[in-house]
């Protein structure tokens, strides 16, 4: 596969990647997509999951993003979210407790639970855990 | 002349607050510093989702367009005003309410909701004519985040949506210099975008994933969250240059008045010392 596509993560805290990559694949809301270089232009909204990067030597990094929009033109991706975590540095249990968490405020609500709020963090530390368990 | 012990007590404590306020300088200095990385972080965020929105204006026809982009159908107006938590900054503080109340002045035959952020909003808008619907207070350095300013603003576009207001409006002090900061107004919704209608609409080589009204309809909201963000932490970092400033001025003033204090003191010391003197020289000479 030749050429390359600018690839960046914005955040609040910054850019917090930015690199050239060769293939890219997202969560959007309705599947899985894989965007490659001059792919017709975007706007996608993702879902709690997985994003994956293949560089020009093959190597492939995985992130974790909460949420987000992907902006792609035909030279560049911008993935703009709340923030974005490298498979690696996912820490097991602390994803585990997340999850823990929003179980037992979901089940034992008290009077100030946002209970929509604890759905979404069930969902995305649920998400977070398939990216680190998951290939 | 001014008696000894008294002038000396003052300029004691005119000391005392020379300390205080060169510390506040100090606090207000690194707090300004940290205010302003952030900012200057926010922007790139916020310069990222400016382009996307951008982008889109040039190739957006005006058919189902999400309600963001069209004026509400409430008759109520909301306007949200960023203040700040505590005194000693100047006019600062002033300045934004005086201009929060002229706005709200203009608009005296609409039904305004108030949302104040900002414990000096709070005291000092409380008897306008305006309802106030929500205030916030202690929303400051790392507890400006995406998802505090998301649960106060989402409510606001949620109703926006579902037609209780007409129009919400921002209203803050946007970071100029340490020296100066300008007042803003600034319309959130409808959502007003560049350059659009633009003339040559090009739908076709565009993919939205969902849709097109899902798709801008998140776009919009985040871009709203962002601009509120980035309005508070512009606030904070003016709110500390105005502090930075006002207690670097208050110091040199003590700095001052120590100087003419402490010269006040040594001349009615001397005066004192001349009229013992004076006294004793007489004695003694009424002794002859």
């Amino acid at each position: 596969m030749s050429g390359q596509i600018g690839f960046k993560v914005v955040t609040p805290e910054g850019t917090a990647v930015e690199k050239t990559v060769s293939f890219t694949k997202l969560m959007s809301i309705t599947g899985e997509i894989g965007v490659t270089p001059s792919h017709t232009p975007m706007l996608v909204i993702l879902k709690p999951g997985k994003l994956m990067t293949r560089d020009i030597n093959a190597t492939e990094t995985t992130y974790f993003v909460p949420e987000g929009v992907a902006h792609i033109t035909k030279k560049t991706i911008t993935i703009m979210a709340p923030f974005v975590e490298e498979k690696k540095t996912i820490d097991q249990k602390r994803a585990e407790a997340a999850k823990q968490r929003a179980e037992d405020r979901i089940k034992k609500p008290k009077k100030e639970t946002d209970t929509a709020r604890a759905k979404a963090s069930l969902i995305r530390a649920e998400n977070r855990l398939k990216v680190l368990l998951k290939d | 002349m001014a008696n000894l012990r008294e002038v000396k007590q003052r300029i004691v404590s005119v000391k005392k607050t020379k300390k205080i306020t060169s510390a506040m300088k100090m606090v207000a200095a690194s707090k300004f510093r940290r205010a302003q990385e952030r900012v200057t972080k926010a922007k790139l965020y916020g310069d990222a989702l400016g382009n996307m929105i951008n982008d889109l204006s040039a190739r957006l026809s005006p058919n189902n367009l999400p309600s963001l982009l069209e004026p509400g159908r409430g008759t109520k107006e909301a306007i949200i005003l960023i203040t700040g938590d505590r005194g000693l900054c100047g006019g600062f503080n002033s300045n934004i309410i005086k201009k929060a109340k002229r706005v709200i002045a203009d608009k005296k035959d609409t039904d305004i909701d108030l949302i104040l952020i900002g414990n000096k909003g709070n005291q000092q808008l409380k008897n306008e004519n305006a309802t106030i619907r929500d205030s916030i207070i202690g929303l400051a350095g790392d507890l400006i985040t995406e998802s505090a300013i998301e649960k106060i603003v989402a409510p606001l576009v949620t109703d926006y949506i579902n037609g209780a207001y007409g129009k919400i409006t921002l209203i803050y002090s946007e970071f100029v210099s340490v020296l100066t900061t300008q007042e803003v107004e600034k319309q959130l919704l409808p959502f007003e975008l560049k350059d659009w209608p633009s003339e040559t609409v090009t739908d076709a080589d565009f993919i939205y994933e969902p849709s097109k009204e899902a798709v801008l309809e998140a776009v919009i909201t985040k871009l709203i969250f962002q601009i509120v963000l980035q309005a508070q932490l512009e606030s904070k970092a003016a709110e500390e240059g105005a502090r930075m400033t006002a207690m670097d001025s208050a110091t040199d003033n003590a700095s001052e008045m120590i100087k003419d204090l402490t010269l006040l003191f040594n001349r009615s010391r001397q005066a004192a010392i001349t009229t013992e003197l004076t006294e004793i020289v007489a004695g003694a000479a009424s002794l002859n």
